[in-house]
């Protein structure tokens, strides 16, 4: 029963959250809400962890006003009495130049008597970076580093020495 | 109790990378199993999507061939009844330059009678490639 409870807060959260409703989002959480974005600090400084529902209202404002329009797509969620996780694919239009970020994002949360107690919020940070900056990150390190992070020049299926080592 | 299927694909996948010893990981494997490691794959030949069990033994071998698994700590962990979903630390070590890695990485799994079907990796690349090449990237200041 509770995990279905849960599984319902959790949507309600993520259509408040992601349509900009501030009021609907905070009902889905509790006063003393933990979040945590994992993104570099430097760049996202309204980030990190953060305690209450303060921070997930302010998270809001920063992004009613950055983007003009937010949505979300569930690829993946497993929700139980306590706890939830998914995958969503996120979708950001900038106000700025109208560009579209899409995103994959992981999401862990917890719940306690129906209410988000807990959420920490994942991204593989140099796509994100990447296009919220519009700059290539990768490419750069590739040539300053030499042939050492260069990728091979064989088909993955080709046998042979790898070049791309972590 | 029966053991979930995230336990044993654990077990077999830490294996097939530490060991080469694919057998058990192959056997866990839907024949077309669904899987993507999120992250810049010009840079690391093992990330983005493959399809089948061929394709996932071939990108295990590849991972296997880089880095070795020293430790990993599940921070957060989600096991449904056909699903599972952790946060990680893992420790790594790469194999070319013997240099210690350590990246939070976040999975999800699905299962089909046991075996996996669909696998979906987040890994924070940001922190992976700074470790990788060894100095900090640098980053514009503006607004995002």
């Amino acid at each position: 029963m509770s995990a279905e409870l849960h599984r319902r807060r959790v949507l309600n959260f993520l259509d408040a959250f992601y349509g900009g409703d501030t009021e609907a989002a905070l009902k889905c959480c509790d006063d003393d809400i933990e979040s945590m974005v994992y993104l570099p600090v430097e760049l996202f400084p309204h980030l990190g962890p953060r305690r209450g529902k303060a921070a997930i209202s302010e998270l809001m404002d920063v992004h009613d006003a950055r983007y003009s329009s937010r949505r979300f797509e569930i690829k993946f969620l497993v929700v139980d009495a306590e706890r939830a996780a998914g995958i969503i694919d996120v979708s950001f239009t900038k106000r700025t130049d109208g560009r579209v970020l899409t995103m994959p994002s992981g999401l862990f949360l917890t719940l306690r008597r129906g209410l988000i107690t807990e959420l920490r919020s994942f991204f593989d940070t140099i796509d994100m970076i990447a296009q919220l900056t519009g700059r290539d990150l990768v490419g750069p390190l590739l040539r300053e580093a030499g042939p050492a992070l260069r990728p091979p020049e064989l088909p993955p299926s080709s046998s042979g020495t790898r070049a791309n080592k972590i | 109790m029966t053991e979930h299927s995230l336990w044993r694909f654990s077990r077999a996948l830490h294996r097939a990378i530490n060991e080469r010893q694919p057998a058990d990981l192959e056997a866990l494997l839907d024949d077309d199993v669904d899987w993507a490691i999120y992250g810049p794959v010009d840079m690391f030949q093992f990330f983005g999507s493959r399809r089948g069990k061929a394709a996932v033994i071939e990108v295990i071998r590849q991972i296997a061939d880089n880095v070795r698994v020293h430790r990993f700590d599940r921070e957060s962990i989600m096991l449904g009844v056909d699903s599972a979903s952790s946060m990680m630390r893992y420790s790594l070590t790469a194999l070319d330059s013997n240099k210690p890695i350590s990246v939070r990485i976040a999975h999800f799994a699905q299962f089909r009678a046991g075996r996996l079907t669909n696998f979906r990796v987040l890994v924070d690349t940001f922190d992976l490639v700074e470790q990788t090449v060894g100095y900090p990237i640098h980053l514009p200041r503006m607004a995002v």
